[in-house]
């Protein structure tokens, strides 16, 4: 498989993980690049180009609200889940245990060192 | 700062208007802090600091395209009837220029078959423009008009699907209306000239009759194509009249090899090295009208077997 495959795949299976890492972050409220601090201390490495799009698409579909505020003399813009946001992070939650549980086996047997 | 406040205003030149300021003023808000982070980080930024973090963010028009990405003109559930439209349309389009042109060629407006060519070709794009840029702004029309409002599911029954097990049984619509074409343009030919009262115009006396004789298959050929608009798939008996149709064209290309088929009288600087040589062409045409039947004899055989 060449790298740019491999890329390509890697996007498709993070972009749906993403939105949940995103809408489970934004149970506090955050602007952009604290957001983005907080995911990379997660482990959950994003680009500012991709999160920055993608926040404002959440909060186009009414999943984030969010407000400007001053602050460090300059105002940045504060996301948090709002309440259909919340309620869909639940389910997206659940969906994303029952995946995992019916994966997890699937992929148990491969050997991770023979493709590192 | 003035590189970063000229990038965001390349990235609002790219957004739609109401969108502008919205955007300009959160990329701003986040290009400052990544930039005082940055700061943090190493110290005083120098323009070429600002410049690599600029770059990293992406050129400002894939910047605007990600945070407000383009609506295709044509939604995807509307695009194969869009496709399916323009093709039926621009179909009858041809088959119509093909008419028009060939009643002009044969008044004798047009000096020979490759006139007659650009002129159906030229009648066809001036009305395929129109029919393209309607067709298209209408279907844009109805893209967003879905969009805005709940799509209703397509009403379907699995049991209605056509009973079609091979992929050949789906016809495609260039093939007929190229057959549909080229049979009214035989037609014509045949027709035009007796209808117009010229008794000898295109064809020998000899070539003529067989044509003329030839006439109702080429009828019934005619309103197979049109049935085919209406069906779209080969079943057992289309598959039968196909065969006969091509066994017919085949064996009056054939026969037609022995005439001179043209009638060169009418023609007034003519000599006979022209002449020869133009009757030789026609039945190498005739020649290869009746290998095209025969492959296709051969072909609907083998289908009729396998259906």
């Amino acid at each position: 498989m060449t790298s740019a495959q491999l890329d390509k795949m890697k996007l498709e299976l993070r972009r749906g993980v993403l939105v949940l890492a995103v809408l489970a972050s934004l149970k506090t409220p955050h602007y952009g690049y604290s957001l983005r601090q907080q995911l990379q201390h997660g482990g959950v490495d994003i680009d500012e180009g991709t999160l920055y799009p993608l926040i404002r698409r959440l909060a186009d579909q009414g999943l984030l609200e969010s407000e400007w505020r001053q602050g460090e003399g300059r105002e940045r813009r504060y996301y948090h889940l709002s309440e259909l946001g919340a309620e869909l992070l639940q389910q997206l939650t659940h969906e994303w245990h029952t995946l995992n549980t019916a994966i997890s086996p699937l992929l148990g047997g491969i050997n991770l060192k023979e493709h590192n | 700062m003035d590189m970063v406040e000229r990038y965001i205003a390349a990235v609002q030149r790219e957004l739609p208007e109401h969108k502008r300021d919205d955007i300009g003023r959160e990329l701003k808000a986040n290009l400052l802090d990544q930039l005082e982070a940055l700061e943090a980080k190493q110290g005083d930024l120098q323009p070429a600091d600002i410049s690599s973090l600029l770059l990293a963010m992406g050129h400002p028009r894939d910047v605007a395209i990600t945070y407000y990405p383009p609506k295709p003109l044509v939604s995807a559930p509307y695009m194969r009837l869009y496709f399916n439209t323009l093709f039926m349309v621009l179909g009858v389009l041809l088959v119509i220029a093909v008419v028009k042109m060939t009643g002009v060629w044969l008044k004798g407006s047009l000096s020979g078959i490759i006139p007659w060519f650009f002129a159906v070709l030229r009648s066809f794009l001036e009305s395929a423009y129109f029919a393209f840029t309607a067709i298209t702004i209408a279907f844009a029309v109805m893209s967003r008009s879905q969009s805005a409002r709940e799509r209703k599911p397509c009403q379907w029954r699995p049991e209605k699907l056509p009973a079609a097990r091979n992929n050949w049984q789906y016809i495609k619509l260039d093939s007929i209306f190229s057959e549909l074409a080229t049979l009214l343009f035989l037609v014509m030919v045949v027709w035009y000239p007796l209808w117009q009262g010229q008794q000898t115009a295109v064809f020998t006396p000899e070539a003529l009759a067989v044509l003329i004789g030839f006439t109702p298959i080429v009828i019934i050929a005619v309103a197979h194509c049109l049935w085919q608009l209406r069906v779209r798939l080969w079943s057992r008996w289309m598959l039968w009249v196909n065969l006969a149709v091509n066994i017919a064209f085949f064996g009056v290309a054939l026969w037609l090899t022995q005439y001179d088929v043209i009638q060169f009288d009418a023609v007034p600087d003519h000599n006979k090295w022209a002449q020869a040589l133009a009757q030789h062409s026609i039945a190498i045409i005739l020649i290869g009208i009746a290998a095209v039947s025969g492959y296709e004899i051969v072909r609907d055989a083998r289908r009729l077997r396998r259906i």
